[in-house]
């Protein structure tokens, strides 16, 4: 077991290191710099920056340097635990994650929860329940949110709760706790108001996968012999649901929970942008946008290890779960 | 229906405006002597905003009268008298970018664009026009309670200006005549820039640049960070995590910005702004009152009023969705939104106001005169091509598709109040007549093809003309196709990203560009409009302009007519008097008007403003939204 651990996480920093070269390059890709984006887009207000002024900046953000110069001072200064400066917003990197990470994890954990207790429940019910009508509304259902583009769903359930519910869901906060820094009862209960919107978004798409894939697993399991024998034996039904064929079923879910560890933190950017939730994800595309490329080269790294990170524990997890994934290592 | 309602409605509130800007006025005295002066009356009592009382009794901040400076400005309210407290929501046009502040210029114009002292008290300027003397408030002090003296002046231009780490090429203005500007200190309160040779420009080096630079900067905040006052600077900057002490230094120099980079101001840095920044995330930006400001209103009120202002980033459809359901105090929008704005006046409690923005062409396009490929060289340069193409497009059809009429269709010159102006310049070939721009096409000899449906080069090949834009003017383009149907010309419509679109304009590749052209709020001393030939906006002249820098190594020789441009423009910086530059810079204007490089479509670009009912002293009448910041003293929420 040791010894699987140790090669996972072996290969996890050879996969990220190599993660930083491709993220650093991609960012590059696009013609011009941050700077290019700088200038055209305060010629776009009105302000022309002319050759000097262009000049100086381009010196002031160390970006008259060549692109592999920069991506070594970059991994140095990381691997310092400095990640750089962000150029739009001129501020320490790992300052302007910090300031939405907390938000992020907290919202991203209670949509990922909600998720998948939802959807491995009506799963399970699914599989049960074959060909009933609750079967079919919740695949219709989930299959519907899935194929609605978030953004589209998200506008319209803003409008729909403003128009009929007189709810404004805009954002996070509503205009009274903005301003209220300490948390109170009141404050917590209008985020989850706010919230409810992004989780009836995200949930309408997620579960789709996670109700099929538990439905289709749970009914291979339920068709099985041991399954008829135990019931012949007289075993309750609820037993013998949870006692094996979930757990035979809930592999694949398991399996990949891991991936999921990176979505907490970019939570969901375009759902983010559209409900104009101040997480990750937007401060990720925008700094796409303007090529702010330490910023979104760490945020990628970030992501990045958190993917490996996750897919790791999710192996572990999974050999924790799946005895024969033990056994098939001890026979290497 | 609905249409016609709202042209109806908008034009009564265009009226409205236009009758209450005739009327309206804007006060702003440069001292309380100027003050008793005009209207007789004085100011012998000071009060302030409660949360500053609380500060002042605790013993934490010195009493009103004595933050004030000796010289403060006083400022008459628009429509009464204010009352204390409030935040302010607000929504200032989309982009990260552009939200920002006032730091508190020297110098500011009004609504009318009349020269204002803000900062700075009163201003004197040589006859020779080689010197300027700027006279300081006694008294004025910074932020945090420093006091601001000419020092801060001299700093900002021999330590940061003329710094070579820093600034490698200094601005243009402050160079023009060939020699960099001086900046000496008089004493304490007063500062002379000075010219070697008469410079008429000297008037513009302060104004010019007013929503990139303040002309001063926070010697006692900054000069931890600089070399010549901080030999170990170096090690100050390694510590914190830069490789350079000026990299450090630019990192804390970034003062509010009225124009874009508002996101990048440093909260620790003091400023002489109505309000100062105490909090910047990527999320919210907080704006609290400056405690030391030093204007007040006709009572005596220390100003703003308002105690703090709040920004969070959000763009598109939820800041709409503020907008409408009441949770923003003030915002600006398009008039595309306009409809969806009238409808909810009643259930978001608020008023919507046009008011002209401060676009002098919108979309303007741009020909690449320098285009290498030999056969789209010879027509483009063809004046009667050009005037043709200008002719061709109906301002008034775009007018009202996307302006709802509210625009004013003109060529590409400077704004109406400026003291160059000619109203033949905003006519020449602004009419639409496609019967005309057919003939000078066929004088050209572009001959039509067979199904006499598009005119072809004359080597045989298609007119096609491919119009590369960012994806904000695009809605502006999107008719002229059909209308260069008319003359037969095939126009392609293609939509860039920034970085691919910079690197187009830059590359002498592309047929046409269009862009926005604007013209700021220091207009009446920068007529703008002027495209510069290199831009990324209008990018028609590239190799001449090469040619120009370089003095004829790189580049092309432009032809004699084009020649007269740089001419005229070099003269027309060196003026050494008033004469010299109207009659430069006539000449100048006259040269556009004439060769056409940039073609202007509409002009005077409405805005639209909304402001909750609740907040008063709001101006009908701005100009350009950067304006915005310089109301905000005056603004209230009344209770």
């Amino acid at each position: 077991m040791l010894h699987y651990i140790m090669r996972r996480l072996l290969y996890g920093i050879i996969v990220l290191f190599l993660m930083t070269i491709v993220s650093f390059v991609i960012i590059q890709l696009p013609p011009g710099d941050y700077l290019t984006t700088y200038i055209a887009q305060l010629s776009r207000s009105g302000q022309v920056v002319d050759k000097a002024q262009a000049l100086s900046l381009r010196k002031q953000y160390g970006l008259d340097q060549p692109v592999y110069i920069q991506y070594f001072k970059w991994m140095r200064e990381m691997l310092h635990g400095n990640f750089g400066m962000s150029f739009a917003w001129n501020k320490p990197v790992t300052e302007l994650i910090a300031e939405r990470l907390p938000l992020t994890i907290m919202i991203s954990f209670l949509t990922l929860s909600f998720l998948y207790a939802m959807g491995i429940a009506i799963g399970i019910y699914s599989a049960t329940h074959q060909y009933s009508v609750g079967d079919y509304t919740f695949t219709v259902i989930g299959f519907a949110g899935l194929a609605i583009p978030n953004f589209l769903f998200a506008l319209v359930l803003m409008f729909i709760f403003y128009k009929y519910f007189d709810f404004n869901a805009a954002g996070l906060f509503s205009k009274q706790y903005l301003l209220q820094e300490a948390w109170s009862l009141g404050k917590f209960v209008d985020m989850l108001k706010h919230l409810l919107l992004a989780m009836i978004v995200v949930g309408t798409a997620g579960t789709a996968w996670l109700i099929r894939i538990m439905r289709g697993c749970l009914l291979d399991e339920l068709g099985k012999q041991y399954v008829i024998t135990a019931r012949a034996k007289g075993v309750e039904e609820r037993t013998l649901l949870f006692k094996y064929p979930v757990r035979v079923a809930i592999n694949p879910i398991v399996s990949t929970i891991g991936w999921e560890l990176s979505y907490v933190i970019s939570g969901q950017a375009i759902t983010s942008i559209v409900l104009g939730l101040p997480t990750v994800g937007p401060l990720l595309y925008s700094a796409l946008l303007n090529q702010d490329m330490y910023l979104a080269g760490s945020v990628i790294v970030v992501l990045c290890s958190l993917t490996v990170i996750g897919t790791v524990i999710s192996d572990i997890l999974l050999a924790w779960i799946d005895p024969r994934i033990r056994f098939e290592n001890k026979r290497d | 229906m609905i249409r016609k309602l709202m042209v109806i409605l908008v034009s009564g509130m265009m009226c409205f405006a236009g009758v209450t800007s005739a009327l309206a006025e804007y006060h702003v005295y440069s001292t309380l002597a100027e003050y008793e002066k005009a209207t007789g009356k004085t100011i012998e009592k000071f009060s302030e905003a409660p949360m500053l009382k609380t500060k002042v009794a605790a013993g934490l901040l010195p009493p009103v009268e004595e933050r004030l400076p000796e010289e403060f400005c006083v400022i008459e309210p628009e429509e009464e008298i204010g009352q204390y407290g409030g935040v302010l929501f607000q929504d200032i046009p989309s982009t990260p970018e552009v939200a920002a502040g006032d730091p508190g210029h020297l110098i500011r114009l009004d609504p009318k664009n009349n020269l204002i002292f803000w900062a700075a008290k009163g201003w004197e300027i040589s006859k020779d026009y080689r010197d300027i003397t700027i006279y300081l408030r006694k008294g004025l002090r910074w932020s945090d309670g420093a006091p601001f003296t000419a020092d801060d002046i001299v700093f900002w231009y021999e330590d940061i200006m003329l710094n070579k780490d820093l600034t490698p090429v200094l601005l243009y203005d402050w160079r023009a005549t060939g020699e960099p500007l001086e900046v000496k200190k008089i004493d304490d309160y007063t500062v002379r820039i000075h010219s070697g040779v008469s410079y008429y420009g000297i008037k513009f080096v302060i104004g010019k640049d007013a929503l990139a630079i303040t002309h001063y900067a926070p010697k006692h905040y900054l000069k931890k960070w600089h070399i010549k006052y901080n030999p170990e600077a170096n090690e100050l900057a390694k510590e914190e995590g830069f490789e350079y002490w000026w990299q450090a230094f630019q990192f804390r120099n970034k003062p509010l910005r009225m124009g874009g980079g508002g996101t990048q101001a440093n909260p620790e840095m003091p400023t002489l702004g109505p309000f100062k920044l105490i909090e910047r995330t990527s999320v919210r930006m907080v704006l609290e009152r400056n405690p030391y400001f030093w204007a007040v209103d006709t009572a005596g009120n220390q100003l703003p009023y308002i105690d703090r202002t709040f920004d969070s980033f959000e763009s598109g459809e939820i800041a709409l969705m503020k907008v409408i359901s009441g949770d923003t105090d003030y915002a600006i929008t398009e008039v595309t939104e306009l409809p969806l704005l009238l409808e909810n006046v009643e259930q978001g409690d608020y008023r919507v106001n046009i008011i002209l923005g401060g676009e002098l062409a919108w979309p303007s396009l741009t020909f690449n005169l320098t285009i290498e490929d030999p056969v789209w060289r010879k027509i483009f340069r063809d004046i009667r091509f050009r005037r043709a193409m200008s002719l061709a497009v109906d301002r008034e059809e775009i007018n009202q598709a996307t302006y709802v009429g509210l625009a004013k269709p003109s060529q590409v010159t400077c704004r109406d109040i400026n003291s160059l102006y000619q109203e033949r310049w905003a006519r020449a070939y602004a009419e639409y007549d496609p019967q005309r721009a057919n003939m000078l096409l066929d004088e050209i000899g572009l001959k039509w093809d067979k199904d006499h449906k598009w005119r072809l080069r004359p080597d045989g090949k298609p007119l096609t003309i491919l119009l590369e834009t960012m994806e904000w003017n695009m809605p502006y383009c999107e008719l002229l196709p059909a209308q260069w149907e008319k003359i037969g010309v095939k126009l392609l419509l293609k939509t860039l990203e920034w970085g691919l679109y910079v690197e187009r304009a830059q590359s002498n590749q592309g047929h046409l560009f269009a862009w926005t052209i604007h013209a700021d709020n220091t207009d009446k001393f920068f007529p703008g409009g002027l495209a510069i030939p290199d831009g990324n906006d209008t990018p028609w002249g590239l190799l001449w302009t090469q040619w120009y820098d370089s003095g004829g190594e790189k580049g092309e020789e432009p032809p004699d007519w084009a020649k007269e441009f740089f001419e005229f423009r070099e003269k027309w910086a060196k003026s050494k008097n008033e004469e010299e530059y109207l009659r430069w810079g006539t000449k100048l204007y006259d040269w556009f008007a004439e060769y056409l490089p940039v073609i202007g479509s509409l002009g005077y670009t409405p805005l639209v403003c909304v402001a909750k009912n609740d907040l008063r002293n709001v101006w009908k009448f701005n100009i350009g939204y950067f304006s915005v910041e310089l109301q905000k003293p005056q603004w209230f929420f009344k209770k």
